[in-house]
């Protein structure tokens, strides 16, 4: 399978602290990759570097296997990029902004962006000053894609946008998945909108990959468990997080769950009822927020 | 419109929960026996996710018998098969587990539950059963 984001001991250090810190990821074709991580993880500065905007001071980074500090016309060409505050000429109208775009891609689909035109609803002949956030991020998405680029970045997309506008978001993303050959790439602290998109899952803290793995196996791997009645008291070890007790009740989050885990849970606490329930993402990854925060307090 | 019902719930891995929605259109009869199902992509951006987790579903499905695959054209819902005892016993002793457990809580005796999954059996598949 072809590697279309790959990153080797990336780093970024401004002034006294490390924004990014020995990354390594890659992302192979036809997944879709969730980044996520709490305010100021790095999450940008890692995009940036991706997207050859900013230099990294050590390791390297490529988009198909070229260095992202040398991106060639055609690279672009293949990457639809939608960064986190839509940079657009905003004296242009949205008509003026998509023709002028258009020229820059001998590859540029006029059928599917008027496609994408139906389905966002994004006026026109208004100026881009004047249009609201969604339609700038809805702008900013059809100009990303209309050349059916190979790969899409986005960074933060759905940050500060309606409930319906992120379903039309969604949705419009969704489409490239249509096409052959497509990855996408993309930060957001719209949890509940990753499940619907994501196959992987990467974590970013204080500038360190913690967590990159699938979806699937995140959410087999983490689960409440419950001990109801007398029993012993719990013994924490590394998987065990967030354990509460409170008379004959006790509550963790077990986070490397699996067949056998509950027979042995049971088997130290024969008096107490076992349950087990699995977690939606935004709960996996507020469990995690804690415990990074717990490590790594911010002053 | 897809040919079973779903409503997407956040927490359980999605491609498992159309596993279960199809199983259950194939139970029900809302999904009969030779029934093509809808491709891929279709499911996909009718529930508006990705189809890589569709495809997972389907592959899942046609695993466990449930859909047959022609190549080329598609995916159908497959003659149903005896299964075997052991099949039987892995897809089933969780639930029952399960369903033991709760009517213990509620205090039901077993006459009383097996009265109840009579009952629920008649609502799903009618009378020819």
């Amino acid at each position: 399978m072809e590697t279309i984001i790959e990153a080797h001991s990336l780093g970024k250090r401004y002034l006294h602290k490390d924004a990014v810190h020995d990354l390594n990821l890659s992302l192979p074709a036809g997944r879709a990759c969730a980044f996520l991580g709490r305010n100021g993880a790095g999450k940008t500065t890692t995009i940036k570097m991706l997207a050859g905007l900013i230099r990294p001071n050590s390791g390297s980074c490529s988009l198909f296997g070229q260095d992202s500090q040398h991106l060639r016309p055609e690279d672009w060409q293949k990457t639809g990029y939608v960064s986190e505050n839509q940079e657009l000429y905003d004296w242009m109208t949205g008509e003026q902004l998509i023709a002028f775009t258009s020229r820059l891609y001998p590859n540029w689909d006029k059928p599917f962006e008027k496609e994408l035109l139906e389905k966002l609803g994004i006026p026109l002949k208004r100026r881009i000053s004047l249009c609201s956030r969604g339609e700038k991020v809805k702008l900013a998405l059809l100009l990303a894609m209309a050349f059916r680029p190979r790969l899409l970045i986005l960074d933060e997309p759905f940050a500060g946008l309606d409930p319906l506008v992120r379903s039309e978001f969604l949705d419009t993303v969704l489409e490239i998945t249509r096409q052959n050959d497509w990855s996408i790439f993309f930060s957001t602290h719209d949890i509940d909108d990753v499940e619907k998109l994501a196959d992987d899952v990467m974590i970013i803290d204080e500038g360190r990959l913690q967590v990159s793995e699938s979806l699937d196996s995140l959410q087999q791997r983490f689960r409440r468990i419950d001990l109801i009645g007398p029993h012993e008291p719990v013994i924490k070890t590394a998987a065990i997080l967030g354990l509460e007790s409170e008379g004959d009740h006790s509550r963790f989050i077990h986070t490397a769950f699996n067949g056998d885990t509950l027979a042995t849970i049971q088997a130290d606490h024969p008096q107490a009822r076992v349950e087990a329930s699995t977690l939606s993402l935004k709960e996996i990854f507020i469990v995690l927020a804690k415990k990074f925060q717990s490590e790594n307090p911010r002053s | 419109m897809l040919p079973f019902t779903i409503q997407i719930q956040l927490g359980e891995p999605i491609y498992e929960q159309i596993v279960r929605a199809v199983k259950k259109a194939v139970a029900t009869g809302q999904l009969q026996q030779g029934a093509q199902m809808p491709s891929v992509r279709v499911i996909s951006r009718e529930l508006s996710v990705n189809p890589n987790t569709v495809q997972k579903a389907i592959s899942r499905l046609t695993d466990e018998g449930v859909l047959a695959s022609h190549p080329g054209s598609g995916s159908f819902v497959a003659d149903r098969r005896p299964s075997l005892r052991a099949e039987r016993m892995r897809a089933l002793q969780p639930l029952i587990e399960q369903l033991l457990v709760e009517s213990a809580h509620h205090g039901l005796t077993a006459d009383e539950l097996l009265d109840l999954i009579r009952q629920h059996h008649h609502k799903i598949h009618g009378n020819d059963h």
